[in-house]
């Protein structure tokens, strides 16, 4: 797998960059040197600036190597230079290399040195450095200088790492892995537009409007008193409605936010209190960074996740976990956003790696849960969705809860329907779809012979002695889901997509309203290119949720509490 | 798609260099071998296979293999209700002390994919002709071609015997013969000489 370095130039880059909350970078100087020559090129902003291109190669025969590349791609897309043909991430190839294991140090550069037994610039004085680029505006002719020699420490640092893994890089797929870091790059750049006025409104009357609307809310419950939530009155309005509860140990009820969620699916009646109780805790619409161009902007965090998945701020990300503020992501005048889901990704996955033509057939049938309950025959078969809601519902509990191992206890606990009946359910799946299961337990059973799993383009996750059979079961899912995100995320920005942000599972782009039909069609087709990238040839599903401006995005979900919101705020336009 | 001459007042982003090809060009060459396992995968080594009857809860079906059975003799201990299989040379000893049973064994398997060693007993010139053995043989015969559980019925002096009426699937059998099978289920269980420990008790040596 690993080879010598295939290409004629080797480019460290670094640059030093400024970033205030929400807007895109700001370059105040760069470093580059090539492996080979020993070239150094330092250059300063009004230099950057005067450059159409970057100052070496970065065609074919050239790469570049950065660690967290984003961050330096970032600031080749705002000096308007064109992105490198080839660009390795060694923060990325640090993650593959080690992910699974328990570190002792962080996944900074300095901790990816520290790993390896090589030392360089200390903490303090890298704080120190970083505080004299982000503070100020102007700087001395010696505090350049200061600056110059620290970026160009990190690119020593950068060649020194290099060196320590050069032997050990999977060249094609750190390639592939390099190309989805200019995509992120991208996605970071375009950012989510948000109604800032709406956002202002909010962020600035929460305070008064808190009392308000748990008075509005708790109308119908009676368990707050002021703004605090009385763990007793809730007890008795669950044995009024005859709602069962989970509870600790002690007795106490289980008042977290996972388990507001698992019982608010089977009791919706509870969803206005877990939104109420979310938004109370914090408005998250506050933490949210937004630029001078009304675009909300994080850091995607690639590759953060032991499933190789992005690992957004919740706080800061828009699609945060508070359903009702996306209200505020709105597309301005003469713009649309369309919202594009993989449709049951997991389970297409799963079909098409597995090759369970039966699990397969469940797929493409449209609903994989009325199909399972079809192919069980607990169901007639011209059962629908809606005619056999109730089995078409407690079936998608048991095939979504055995791709993460869940037991029949819990299944039952979150679907409302008795263990007994869990265990059948699983005892039916088992035996519908054979093949997934000689293939799920083959899996895993050849990871803890060979102590590492990995998705099919190579991430890789090493196992561990403490690792449960149950805790792997859906690696393949998320892991090669989290590949073809990464693969539509690149053919969607290469092509001229604008991508707002990759969420789990989806995609929010934005176009003028006179190109948003054809970038939907196009962004649908290449995610369906993608999908059978990964599951080797089944097709998979996307749903499109288009808004044009004047509209705003909104989750159904959250829409009740949205126009609460509004309502109170006297912004009644915002209703949707 | 526009390349911005101003690059701080616009969002939009500067092509990829034209030379780029498709990612999906790429991708083929990328993929690794998936669900070809290193192990080549893993086979049950079987190590116990124990004597008993189904329980009454129990689904199971018999071997349908004449030569998947043996008309032999067995001891059971009734303390620990465990059975031992008696060599031809014991024969006589045991017969003479009365406390042997001839029975059918036959190889069984449950819908948990459990294999068992069934002891059907055979009715003696001794022993009275009763439902328990009729039934018992009855449910095994069935049981080569059906599902079926069997539930020990005392009013009625035999057992009940339900067939399954779902569409199950086949059994799996193992590839070992059925001496291979006996020695799996009798192992550390054969009484092959008159110093047996067995032997022993029943003589009030020990």
């Amino acid at each position: 797998m690993a080879t010598t370095t295939p290409f004629r130039e080797i480019w460290f880059t670094d640059f030093e960059f400024q970033a205030l909350d929400g807007e895109r970078p700001w370059p105040v100087c760069m470093v580059a040197r090539e492996l080979r020559s020993g070239r150094v090129i330092r250059l300063w902003r009004n230099d950057l600036l005067s450059l159409h291109q970057a100052p070496f190669d970065t065609g074919p025969e050239s790469v570049l190597v950065a660690y967290f590349a984003s961050a330096e791609l970032g600031c080749f897309l705002e000096l308007g230079w064109s992105l490198p043909a080839n660009v390795l991430d060694l923060f990325v190839e640090h993650r593959v290399d080690t992910n699974g294991h328990r570190l002792l140090t962080d996944n900074s550069l300095l901790g990816a040195l520290a790993l390896r037994g090589l030392s360089r610039i200390e903490v303090a004085e890298k704080d120190s450095m970083r505080k004299l680029v982000c503070d100020q505006s102007d700087w001395s002719s010696e505090e350049r200088m200061d600056i110059l020699s620290y970026c160009e420490s990190d690119v020593s640092a950068l060649e020194a790492l290099f060196k320590a893994v050069e032997g050990r890089i999977d060249w094609p797929r750190a390639l592939y892995r390099g190309r989805y870091m200019a995509a992120v790059a991208r996605m970071e750049r375009t950012g989510i537009p948000i109604d800032t006025i709406l956002h202002r409104a909010f962020v600035h009357g929460w305070d008064g409007v808190r009392e308000r609307l748990v008075a509005t809310v708790d109308r119908d419950y009676g368990v707050y008193d002021g703004l605090t939530f009385k763990s007793s009155r809730f007890n008795r309005w669950l044995r009024q409605n005859e709602i069962p509860w989970p509870r600790r140990p002690s007795g106490a009820l289980r008042l977290d936010d996972d388990t507001f969620k698992s019982q608010e699916k089977l009791w919706p009646i509870v969803s206005p209190l877990r939104e109420l109780r979310q938004s109370l805790h914090r408005l998250h619409l506050a933490d949210l960074k937004i630029g001078s161009d009304k675009r909300s902007r994080t850091l995607l965090s690639p590759f953060r996740s032991v499933t190789g998945r992005n690992q957004p701020s919740a706080k800061q990300f828009a699609f945060g976990p508070s359903r009702w503020q996306r209200g505020v992501i709105k597309p301005p005048d003469g713009y649309g956003i369309a919202y594009i889901d993989y449709a049951s990704q997991e389970i297409c996955i799963a079909a098409g790696l597995s090759g369970d033509e039966r699990l397969i057939e469940a797929y493409l049938d449209g609903d994989p849960y009325i199909a399972f309950a079809k192919q069980a025959k607990l169901v007639p078969p011209d059962a629908t969705s809606t005619s056999h809601k109730v089995v078409r519902d407690r079936c998608k509990e048991v095939v979504l809860g055995l791709n993460y191992g869940i037991g029949a206890e819990t299944m039952a606990m979150k679907s409302g329907m008795s263990p007994a009946e869990a265990r059948e359910l699983i005892y039916h799946h088992k035996r519908t779809y054979r093949d997934f299961w000689r293939w799920s337990d083959a899996t895993v059973e050849e990871a803890f012979f060979t102590n590492e799993i990995r998705s099919v383009f190579g991430w890789k996750r090493r196992i561990r002695s403490t690792d449960k059979p149950t805790s792997l079961m859906n690696f393949p899912m998320q892991a090669n889901g989290a590949e073809m995100m990464r693969i539509a995320a690149i053919a969607a920005t290469e092509a001229g997509i604008e991508v707002c942000a990759p969420v789990h599972d989806a995609f929010l782009i934005i176009a003028p309203l006179d190109r948003l039909d054809d970038d939907v069609g196009l962004m649908r087709e290449l995610m369906a290119q993608a999908g059978i990238a990964v599951t080797g040839g089944v097709p998979i599903r996307t749903d499109a949720k288009v808004v044009k401006y004047p509209d705003r995005y909104m989750d159904p979900r959250g829409s009740i509490m949205w126009n609460r919101v509004v309502h109170l705020l006297n912004m009644p336009e915002a209703r949707v | 798609m526009n390349m911005s001459i101003n690059p701080t007042t616009s969002n939009a982003v500067p092509p990829s260099p034209a030379l780029k090809k498709s990612i999906f060009a790429d991708l083929d060459a990328l993929r690794l071998p998936y669900g070809e396992s290193a192990l080549g995968g893993a086979k049950e080594v079987l190590l116990r296979i124990p004597v008993r009857k189904p329980q009454r809860q129990e689904f199971f079906r018999i071997h349908p293999d004449p030569a998947m059975s043996l008309t032999t003799a067995i001891f059971e201990e009734k303390d620990t209700r465990e059975f031992y299989f008696v060599s031809p040379d014991m024969m006589g000893s045991l017969t003479e002390l009365g406390d042997i049973s001839p029975v059918v064994l036959m190889l069984a398997k449950t819908r948990q994919n459990a294999l068992l060693m069934v002891p059907f007993k055979l009715p003696t010139e001794t022993s009275v002709a009763s439902g328990w053995f009729e039934t018992a043989l009855e449910a095994a015969a069935r049981a080569k071609s059906k599902w079926v559980r069997m539930a020990a019925d005392m009013s009625l002096g035999g057992y009940r015997v339900y067939e399954a009426q779902g569409q199950l699937d086949e059994p799996e059998w193992p590839s070992q013969t059925f001496n291979e099978l006996l020695e799996i289920a009798f192992k550390n269980k054969v009484i092959e000489g008159e110093d047996h420990p067995v032997f022993n008790k029943l003589l009030g040596r020990i």
